[in-house]
């Protein structure tokens, strides 16, 4: 998991630093981008798979959050906010261009020096394991377990309820535990994906605001 | 007993999200939740391992240089609306038209009589960086292969500013601009030939006032300190030096062959140290 997500104090600085923006400070736009890219960038990775799309969707996002730095209302922290943009920004390309979001990770991507051969096998098994995920799952864990959002704050950046939010993490790490081979294989034939598994229980009802 | 529960459905109990009947009745689905369990701590651990992916090159340059673009594009919006008459702002949209053309026309005017023309190896001006913005533009034509690293940039700029760099003197090679055929620049390779013709309609003053009003505040289409013709990572391209919102600085636009109003073309851009 990244580290915890922004304290308070960095939240008070984005807002100073959007407030400066609109008040016409040339530069403060600039420092809030220098101090988000990183993380749009990640955010905007693992939503599309691609890297030349998740560059021009963080772009899209930046310019859509220059124009929309009006409509900030406080009530998120300013990180937040950001990564609702860069998901609106990601879904939107992916729509657009029709461009699965489940596109595999390059098989060779380039290899950094710093990753020792086991570490980067494991990393690419698990970024092939979470491209491989439903869109929503996906959407989820990249905000909850990899951007370090709360379920809450994850919940206001996909504009659904908590419990949904809770029901995909738990969903796509399921999914990634069998994917990852975390699982015995008697379970993995239970995986819904699996046409072999042996067919669930009907559907329970769900409480409003449950899972999708 | 009804059936198992699948994946999914073991997930929605761990999330607390349901309890279905069939897991008291079940003890193979009871194992199965236990294992799933720890395999989802398992998950959590290599997820809260995984790297942060690094930035790509020249991907903050970008961010910066599109940044950049919407608040001159907003600076110029406000300068129009500022200047506008309230009552032109009432009229029919086909009003602006004569307030557009007068910029441009404008910008015709300072791109085709107030520049200081500088031909690479041949400089004819090699007044101070520290000219009065709107007034001279320093433009070369050095042919120089700028990369994405930026140093050529950064190692030019201040011959550039100065109007005295050196190099290929494209607009001497570009058949387009000379009017002469091919005989006629037979010292010329074929490459710098080739990127003179491809950026000689940035040469013509129309290209050019059109190009540069899509980096700048069209209504001060005297802004540029300097531009020089060459070629970006293969690809010929026109390097333009503009003023920084940032104190002490420069910003610098590195647009393709094909930047028009409409579309910049931007290769590159990066924000340098004003030497």
């Amino acid at each position: 998991m990244r580290s915890v997500t922004a304290s308070g104090d960095q939240d008070a600085q984005d807002r100073a630093l959007l407030a400066a923006h609109l008040d016409g400070d040339p530069r403060a736009f600039d420092d809030l981008v220098r101090r988000h890219r990183q993380r749009m960038w990640a955010l905007a990775l693992r939503t599309l798979g691609e890297p030349e799309e998740a560059s021009d969707a963080v772009q899209d996002a930046c310019v859509s959050a220059f124009r929309g730095a009006g409509s900030y209302r406080g009530d998120a922290r300013v990180t937040t906010w950001l990564h609702r943009i860069v998901v609106n920004a990601c879904l939107d390309r992916a729509r657009r261009k029709a461009v699965r979001p489940t596109v595999p990770l390059p098989e060779q991507p380039p290899a950094d020096p710093r990753d020792r051969y086991a570490e980067r096998e494991t990393r690419l098994e698990v970024e092939r394991a979470l491209a491989a995920l439903p869109e929503e799952q996906r959407l989820a864990i990249a905000l909850v377990d990899l951007q370090g959002l709360s379920v809450e704050e994850a919940a206001t950046v996909l504009g659904v309820p908590g419990g949904t939010v809770k029901s995909r993490c738990f969903r796509g790490r399921a999914r990634l535990a069998v994917s990852l081979s975390f699982m015995r294989e008697d379970v993995t034939l239970r995986n819904p994906d699996d046409p072999s598994a042996v067919p669930p229980v009907p559907p329970q009802p769900q409480p409003e605001g449950g899972p999708t | 007993m009804s059936q198992h529960l699948d994946l999914d459905s073991l997930a929605d109990v761990l999330a607390g999200e349901s309890e279905p009947p069939h897991l008291g009745q079940c003890e193979a689905c009871r194992v199965a939740l236990l294992e799933l369990r720890a395999a989802l701590g398992e998950v959590t651990d290599v997820l809260a391992a995984l790297p942060d992916p690094e930035l790509p090159d020249g991907l903050a340059e970008r961010l910066t240089a599109a940044v950049e673009r919407e608040r001159r594009a907003l600076t110029a919006g406000a300068t129009a609306a500022t200047v506008t008459p309230l009552a032109a702002r009432r009229e029919d949209r086909t009003r602006w038209l004569p307030l557009a053309g007068g910029v441009a026309a404008a910008a015709v005017l300072v791109l085709g009589g107030v520049f200081a023309l500088t031909r690479g190896s041949n400089p004819t001006n090699s007044t101070s960086a520290a000219r009065p913005a709107g007034t001279a533009i320093a433009r070369s034509s050095t042919g120089t292969a700028y990369a994405k690293d930026g140093k050529a940039l950064a190692s030019e700029l201040p011959a550039l500013l100065k109007g005295n760099a050196t190099g290929n003197d494209l607009t001497s090679a570009a058949t387009s601009q000379s009017g002469a055929g091919d005989q006629a620049v037979p010292s010329k390779s074929s490459r710098t030939k080739a990127l003179a013709d491809a950026l000689a309609p940035l040469h013509a003053t129309a290209g050019l006032a059109s190009c540069l009003s899509a980096l700048t505040d069209p209504s001060d289409p005297g802004v540029p300190l300097a531009l020089d013709y060459a070629s970006f990572e293969g690809q010929p391209a026109m390097v333009a030096v503009l003023p920084s919102a940032t104190a002490g600085k420069v910003d610098v636009f590195v647009v393709g062959a094909g930047c028009t109003k409409s579309d910049a073309k931007l290769l590159f851009f990066t924000r340098l140290a004003k030497p």
